[in-house]
């Protein structure tokens, strides 16, 4: 089956340049175009698309406009961004409607790249409704504690950014978000960043001031204390496990950069649980329920179709976290998988 | 107000000095008075005396001539007295009685006796022909006045003795006559008539009284005797006396004055005198007065200029305090002007120059003032100044230097703004002076040019986001569409060759050589082989050029980096990267760029925009100084940027195959201003605006290494700061 992109743009010349470039994926690939968001909306409203790609600055209706639009009726589509804009407003406005940010000028390789990687992962979820649960979220939850602080030392004139840094990295919400900011193209760092603290001291103070007091990104949960409970004891344990990880990674001799993608991988494996559980709480109740008799994996392929790790892994993917990490979170969870089959 | 010397006021007896001769003059007018007034007191009692002693004169004289006369009167009233009883006497007797009386009165002229109707009967003459009246027959008292005749009526009428005056004797000068009405037995018979020669009488009398006075006697009105002079002089006047007594129904009045000379020595010095001491005494008095009326308004007038003359006292303090006050004052702020000041009279001598000009240029107050302005030890472009100052005496005008640049006493440069103002200085003169105020803009200089440069980067950043984006479109497009040009060309290339060889299977198999000619030139014309070959270069021509674009607009958005104020963790290398493609063209016609970058270089936390601004400065220093050898012969010099990590620093090194600086140049180097370029090449503050950077807002090291002729090289080095612990933490 083919996939169904739509690329949409105030320049013709950039639709009509696109097109001729991607002809060579003609045979996976239909692709279509829409001139400002109106059309594209209706077309959308008329056609089932897999992919949409979209300029930031267009007459009418801005890209962030449109693809919130897109994430409210069309969940399960994939949202990228494609602009020339490099100021940081535009793609802090941007930050919870699109899942990826890629700059213009973009090579063919990179488009092509970036689409067919999503829709691998999205492949890799194996139920639909879990894919649209995944691709529909603005943003991870964040745990209140650690949210408070950050908004103290934000606030807080003098604070060092690597404090700041390591407040981000004890959460795994906020984590995933600063990772995808500073890994997205914008921002047009050459090397891949796993570690959120150097994430946080890449995106700079006034950026995580936006992030975190303006735009708001990081929502706090609030919710009854047993959930809470729950919840307090997943951040735990993943701050523990990616402790863990980054003595036994130290321990291996792996250098840094492959110690930092370990220890983020871990304080990242349970994202998926709380995608789902803040998605949909009910059916993720059940999924506690069984969890002890069934395990993890297997009570979320019963309840939901997909696992935590499916979702989780392609949530990260989609948001173009390094392919390491996300790759790690995907063995986990199979390994996790294996683990609950063998008991 | 009246202006008062001091002198006058303070000196005693300033009134007194000026009215000296008042002293002795009061003195002598004072003693001249006492005198005469003692004088006139004795003179006073001696006029009362003498009057009093004439009084006494004349009161005797008059009663020594009444008796005589009334005497005689009662001799002849003796005669009246017979005839009454005895009538008519007989001759004998009357001439007994005549003799008697001629005996006894020689003094008178004739004696008559008439009748009822005053006819003479007869006469006794006592001095014949003296007066013919008396012969017999005729008729007395024709002569007399209507009053003499009734008072002669009521004597006879009474029977009583009266006297007349007697106008017909013979005499020159009044007499008196004794007139008897004689009755016998109650009938009026006749007058007995004596006539007296007065004068004579009187003198008989008086010739022993009142010696030394003159006298006169008046009967009535008529004046009878007189002794001495004839009428009194005002003098003897002054003196006269009167006493009266009655003599037979006339009033005798005898008048007495001293003699002249008498009069003359009471009277004479004494008026003189008097006038004298009186006008002494007034003369006193009206000195007095105008001393008592000058001294009293000498003594308001005093009062007045001495209350004023305090009020101007406490005025002066006041003033003078204010003065002082002020003074001080201007002699602080004069102090602490923030300006250099210097005064410079006409002659071009220095006259002020205060504490900030000795600050600024090293040389105390002591060695500039009184030495010509040239020759006041200022280094700094004289020839600058001295045109300002002439052109600023010629037009009277303040002038403006902008940029003065100087030397300090430690030999770094400054730069100053002056302004050149004529002043004139109290008492006239045209432009006799000038006020040159300078400030010390150097720290300004230094921050406009940062100022200047910053926000040439901020709108160069602005510029720069709004032009990238402008720019990223169409090269988006316009590589999409090589890109599809390229594999279009693939597709079409293998599809030529497809064509290729049906022609030459088409040619074997006999096709009509017609067509396949036209084929075969259809091929040659469109030179197919030089397409296939040179097609695929453009476009991968094309691609790497669309591929520059799009690195110098990443280069140009990188450097111009707008809105980093604080440290960010920055890619050394990539920041080198940038700033050289951005300033290729400074570089590139004189110079290879090699970049010997560490790929495994952390991350340093700097301020992104200086960083960038002190690598862009020492590359087209670099470039300069290779320029200045190379010249336009068309050969290159190496530019060769480095960077190592040495621990906990990382060191970016530029060198450069240029001209190299000597020593002292190099000593120089980083001094604010200092520069070795042409006018308008360089402001002589990259360097030392590069080491503010490095030095002061890193905490980082810059050094220089050269030698002359063979070139130089910077050694940044800067602290890997923060990031480097996180880094650190992190591994």
């Amino acid at each position: 089956m083919k996939r169904e992109i739509l690329f949409v743009d105030d320049e013709p010349n950039v639709l009509q340049g696109l097109q001729r470039m991607l002809r060579p994926l003609r045979d996976v690939w239909s692709v279509q175009f829409a001139e400002g968001g109106a059309a594209a909306l209706k077309m959308m409203a008329e056609h089932r698309f897999d992919v949409v790609v979209s300029d930031m600055r267009m007459p009418g209706m801005s890209g962030s406009q449109l693809l919130s639009a897109v994430r409210d009726r069309h969940p399960e589509v994939i949202r990228i961004i494609l602009s020339g804009q490099s100021e940081k407003e535009f793609i802090l406005e941007a930050v919870t409607a699109a899942h990826q940010f890629l700059s213009k000028p973009c090579e063919a390789e990179v488009i092509k790249a970036t689409i067919t990687r999503a829709c691998l992962l999205r492949d890799g979820v194996s139920s639909p409704g879990a894919q649209a649960v995944a691709s529909s979220l603005k943003s991870l939850p964040v745990n209140p504690v650690v949210y408070a602080e950050l908004c103290e030392q934000l606030t807080s004139d003098g604070a060092p950014l690597q404090k700041v840094g390591q407040t981000v990295a004890g959460c795994l919400g906020m984590s995933a978000k600063v990772l995808q900011l500073v890994n997205s193209a914008f921002f047009g760092l050459p090397r891949i960043v796993c570690s959120p603290a150097e994430a946080v001291v890449l995106l700079g103070a006034d950026t995580m001031k936006s992030l975190t007091l303006s735009c708001q990104v990081f929502e706090p949960y609030a919710g009854d204390s047993q959930e809470m409970a729950w919840r307090d004891a997943l951040w735990a344990s993943s701050r523990d496990g990616a402790a863990r990880a980054e003595a036994r990674a130290q321990a291996k001799g792996l250098d840094a950069r492959a110690v930092q993608a370990a220890v983020t991988a871990e304080l990242l494996r349970d994202c998926g649980k709380l995608v789902l559980a803040s998605q949909m709480p009910e059916a993720y109740a059940q999924v506690r329920e069984r969890a002890p008799l069934l395990g993890w994996s297997a009570a979320e392929r019963e309840v939901f179709g997909a696992t935590h790790g499916e979702v989780g892994g392609y949530l990260l993917g989609l948001w173009g976290l390094p392919p390491a990490v996300v790759d790690a979170v995907i063995a986990h969870s199979a390994q996790d998988a294996l683990l609950a089959c063998a008991a | 107000m009246r202006r008062i010397q001091f002198g006058d006021m303070i000196a005693p007896g300033g009134v007194m000095r000026k009215y000296w001769w008042g002293l002795p003059c009061l003195v002598f007018l004072a003693s001249g008075s006492v005198a005469a007034g003692l004088w006139l007191v004795v003179a006073h009692q001696n006029r009362i005396r003498f009057a009093d002693d004439n009084q006494r004169t004349v009161v005797s004289a008059q009663r020594e001539i009444a008796t005589r006369l009334q005497a005689r009167l009662r001799n002849f009233s003796a005669f009246a007295a017979r005839w009454e009883q005895w009538g008519e006497p007989t001759s004998a007797e009357w001439r007994f009685d005549a003799r008697l009386y001629e005996n006894n009165y020689p003094e008178c002229r004739s004696i008559v006796l008439t009748d009822r109707d005053a006819r003479v009967r007869q006469s006794l003459e006592q001095s014949p022909g003296s007066d013919p009246t008396r012969t017999p027959g005729r008729v007395l008292f024709s002569h007399l006045t209507t009053s003499e005749r009734s008072d002669l009526l009521t004597a006879t009428n009474l029977g009583t003795p009266i006297v007349l005056p007697c106008r017909e004797h013979g005499l020159d000068h009044p007499s008196l006559q004794v007139v008897l009405p004689l009755s016998h037995q109650r009938r009026f018979e006749g007058y007995f008539v004596a006539c007296f020669d007065t004068n004579l009488e009187i003198q008989s009398v008086s010739q022993h009284l009142a010696p030394g006075c003159d006298l006169a006697v008046y009967a009535g009105n008529e004046e009878i005797f007189h002794r001495g002079e004839r009428a009194p002089t005002r003098a003897q006047a002054e003196w006269m006396q009167e006493a009266t007594a009655p003599y037979g129904g006339q009033i005798l009045r005898t008048r007495l004055w001293p003699s002249a000379s008498r009069a003359d020595a009471v009277t004479s010095s004494y008026a003189p005198l008097a006038f004298a001491a009186g006008a002494g005494v007034s003369l006193l008095l009206a000195w007095l007065a105008a001393l008592a009326l000058a001294n009293r308004r000498r003594a308001d007038e005093s009062t007045q200029t001495n209350r004023e003359l305090q009020q101007q006292i406490a005025e002066r303090l006041l003033a003078e305090e204010e003065l002082q006050r002020i003074t001080a004052e201007t002699e602080v702020i004069f102090a602490s002007i923030p300006s250099l000041l210097i005064g410079v009279d006409s002659d071009g001598v220095v006259t002020t120059w205060n504490a900030t000009a000795c600050r600024t240029f090293g040389i105390v107050s002591a060695d500039a003032l009184g030495e010509p302005l040239e020759r006041c030890g200022v280094s700094w472009r004289w020839e600058q100044i001295a045109e300002a100052v002439s052109k600023c005496r010629e037009i009277g005008e303040t002038c403006s230097l902008e940029h003065v640049h100087f030397k300090r006493v430690d030999g770094s440069e400054g730069v100053l703004q002056l302004r050149i103002t004529p002043i004139q200085f109290p008492g006239g003169g045209s432009h006799d002076g000038l006020l040159i105020l300078g400030t010390d803009i150097t720290e300004q200089q230094i921050l406009e040019t940062q100022l200047a440069q910053s926000q040439k980067l901020e709108s160069i950043g602005q510029l720069a986001a709004g032009i990238a984006h402008e720019i990223n479109t169409p090269i988006q497009y316009v590589g999409d569409n090589t890109r599809f040009l390229g594999d279009a060309f693939r597709d079409l290339k293998g599809m030529v060759d497809c064509y290729e060889q049906l022609l030459d299977i088409a040619e074997t198999a006999g096709a009509p050589a017609a067509r396949l000619e036209q084929a075969k030139k259809a091929l040659a014309d469109a030179d197919a082989p030089y397409l296939m070959m040179e097609i695929p270069t453009a476009i991968a021509q094309s691609l790497e050029g669309v591929e520059r674009v799009a690195h110098l607009v990443r280069a140009m958005k990188d450097f111009s980096h707008p809105g980093s104020t604080e440290k960010t963790p920055v890619d050394i290398n990539r920041t080198i990267d940038s700033t050289v493609t951005v300033a290729r063209n400074e570089w590139k016609y004189v110079a290879e760029m090699t970049l010997d970058l560490d790929p495994d270089l952390p991350l340093v936390s700097c301020l992104p925009g200086e960083l960038n601004q002190v690598i862009l400065n020492m590359v087209v220093n670099a470039a300069h100084a290779i320029g200045d050898v190379v010249g336009s012969n068309g050969d290159k010099g190496e530019i060769r940027i480095r960077t190592i990590r040495d621990g906990d620093w990382v060191e970016i090194r530029i060198a450069d195959t240029g001209s190299g600086m000597s020593e002292e140049v190099k000593n120089r180097v980083f001094d604010p201003f200092f520069t070795t370029k042409e006018v308008g090449r360089g402001t002589g503050q990259g360097l030392s605006i590069s080491r503010a950077v490095i030095i002061e807002r890193h905490g980082g090291t810059i050094n220089v290494e050269t030698a002359l002729g063979e070139g130089t090289a910077f050694s940044i080095r800067l602290p890997i700061g923060d990031s480097q612990n996180h880094q650190s933490e992190a591994a």
